[in-house]
């Protein structure tokens, strides 16, 4: 039990590291939590362990966000899930899974993003050199 | 005439009979072929297992990577400064164990092994059997060596320990009074409650096992063994669970290390 | 003659006193959190099958089901009750209003039978997902989706989950 209040609590995100501009790429998660879902007994004494679970799961990317999902006590111990995103644009995704107590731990990966010619797309408006004559 | 006629049909069925009979004591399958875990579990299992990042078990390993890392001890080095890849390397290791200790002249496994190299070469406190870093580290370190056959020595200084491993796999135990031979040796791929028997071979472990939700040593599946049979369960570490995986991991000599598999 | 209809009076207004307090109050339902246990409970969380149906019909409120919508991949039989790998699929273009809102896994004969809920945008590109879920004995699966413009979709698929060797 002193295990419990130890801080490696993993957590695993795997997405591809380049895509092209309106491709459906794959992400992966795991999370390590133990999905303690409320109905599990001790076998010596019979006391019910307390539920304890990984509620929300917020995915966004460059801030905004895409996908949401809530989770009861039916999901397996060591969440997996596996979903679609539609990249436009280079980013940040973030995957941020908040406990049913309020703690909350989050994974961040940088997918690149390339057009038909290979140039890399930006998520803000580059400008062109040249363009801004003044010069301090 | 016709006393030696039906002498001889009678003989002659009788022989027929008793041929038949020697033929159909042949089990479906020997242990002539070594067959893993794997082998007998399902399509959905294997394709959890195969793929390196929806394995459970990696968890633990990577977590072990760190463990591996991490300066303690009072004479702050890290398991890495002496096994680092121009020193002693890890890799190949794990396919050696359980064996005899050359200093100590008794059969350890990994886990001990990681033990004792924490309590005289680090000057560490030693970990609990069966908690979370132990796990972690054992599952770590007999990754290194995945995909090598298995190769333990039980000529020397094993034999003894080999020959008290060999009884305990024969012997009966429990209000059950079941061996590990008569289910694991005699029946294996028949199906016990819709559970298909396997060999029982341990190249798998530190596995993920589904009911615990968790990775878990030999001993421990030793334990759930002799729970099931109604057998008292020895403590974790004890010296005939260390004999009884000697013999259970010579018994699968040469199937390639598996760790960390996803099993029920 | 006067002391007879006082007593009458009395022990038929005592009766009806009575009889008000022990009309039965109806259930209207339980909801999730009384069947949260307490601290020390010593007997199962039970499954309850009328009120999972009543969850059904709460998500799905009377509209008429779409065939075709949402297709659910499960295996046959679940090698352990802990961890029983699904995927699902909504066929849907994902463009203005035709995208999924939300899909509800549920598990009728799960103790709890609510197990998920997603919510897709339309950046998700594809309705397309897994997931690992736990049940507690053979039971159906079923996935409702729910999309944008109203309409709505369900599917189930039956999975055995089966207790094996010497216990």
């Amino acid at each position: 039990m002193a295990d419990e209040n130890r801080k490696n609590w993993r957590r695993r995100l795997r997405a591809p590291e380049t895509a092209i501009k309106g491709e459906i790429i794959t992400i992966k998660t795991m999370a390590e939590h133990i999905m303690e879902p409320g109905v599990r007994r001790d076998p010596d004494t019979g006391v019910i362990y307390p539920k304890k679970i990984i509620d929300h799961v917020y995915v966004r990317y460059n801030g905004k966000q895409v996908f949401k999902s809530q989770w009861y006590s039916g999901v397996s111990a060591n969440p997996f899930m596996a979903f679609k995103l539609k990249v436009e644009s280079t980013g940040l995704l973030e995957i941020e899974w908040v406990d049913d107590y309020g703690q909350s731990t989050f994974k961040r990966a940088v997918i690149d993003v390339y057009n038909d010619k290979g140039e890399l797309i930006y998520p803000f408006a580059v400008d062109k050199p040249g363009k801004n004559k003044e010069v301090i | 005439m016709k006393k030696i006629k039906n002498y001889f049909i009678k003989f002659y069925i009788i022989f027929s009979f008793l041929c038949g009979l020697a033929y159909s004591e042949e089990k479906p399958y020997s242990l002539n072929e070594l067959k893993s875990g794997s082998h007998f579990s399902r399509q959905e299992t294997r394709d959890i297992e195969n793929d390196e990042f929806s394995n459970p078990g990696m968890i633990w390993v990577e977590k072990g990577e760190e463990l591996f890392n991490l300066i303690d001890g009072s004479k702050n080095i890290s398991c890495n400064n002496c096994h680092d890849q121009s020193g002693v390397s890890l890799v190949g290791v794990a396919i050696n164990y359980p064996k005899v200790d050359r200093e100590k002249r008794k059969l350890i496994n990994l886990e001990q092994k990681i033990n004792f190299c924490r309590t005289e070469k680090m000057n560490a406190e030693s970990f609990q059997f069966e908690s979370d870093s132990l796990l972690s580290l054992t599952s770590y370190i007999t990754y290194l060596s995945k995909d090598m056959a298995i190769n333990v020595k039980i000529d020397g200084d094993a034999k003894k320990y080999f020959l008290k491993g060999k009884e305990l796999y024969y012997q009966r135990v429990g209000q059950m009074n079941l061996a590990c031979n008569q289910c694991h040796d005699e029946i294996a791929g028949s199906y016990l409650r819709s559970e298909k028997i396997s060999q029982g071979h341990v190249n798998g472990f530190p596995s993920y096992l589904m009911r615990w939700d968790s990775i878990a040593s030999v001993h421990r599946r030793f334990q759930f063994c002799n729970n099931q049979a109604r057998a008292e369960p020895l403590e974790i570490g004890h010296p005939d669970y260390n004999a009884l995986q000697l013999y259970v991991t010579w018994r699968g000599n040469s199937l390639l290390i598996e760790s960390p598999s996803v099993r029920r | 003659m006067n002391r007879r209809k006082v007593l009458m009076l009395l022990g038929s207004m005592s009766g009806l006193f009575s009889s008000l307090r022990s009309v039965a109050k109806e259930e209207v339902g339980r909801p999730f959190r009384d069947r949260f246990q307490s601290y020390r409970q010593t007997f199962r969380v039970e499954p309850d099958l009328e009120e999972a149906k009543r969850i059904v019909r709460n998500i799905i409120k009377g509209r008429k089901l779409r065939t075709d919508l949402i297709s659910l991949k499960a295996p046959d039989i679940a090698e352990n009750g802990n961890t029983v790998p699904i995927s699902f699929s909504v066929n849907c273009s994902m463009f203005n209003e035709d995208y999924p809102e939300v899909v509800h896994i549920l598990v009728l004969d799960n103790p709890f039978p609510e197990i998920a809920k997603f919510y897709f945008t339309p950046e998700s590109g594809q309705a397309d997902l897994s997931i690992r879920i736990r049940m507690r004995t053979s039971s159906n699966i079923i996935a409702i989706a729910e999309m944008a413009d109203g309409s709505i979709g369900k599917t189930e698929s039956y999975v055995d989950v089966t207790i094996g060797a010497c216990s």
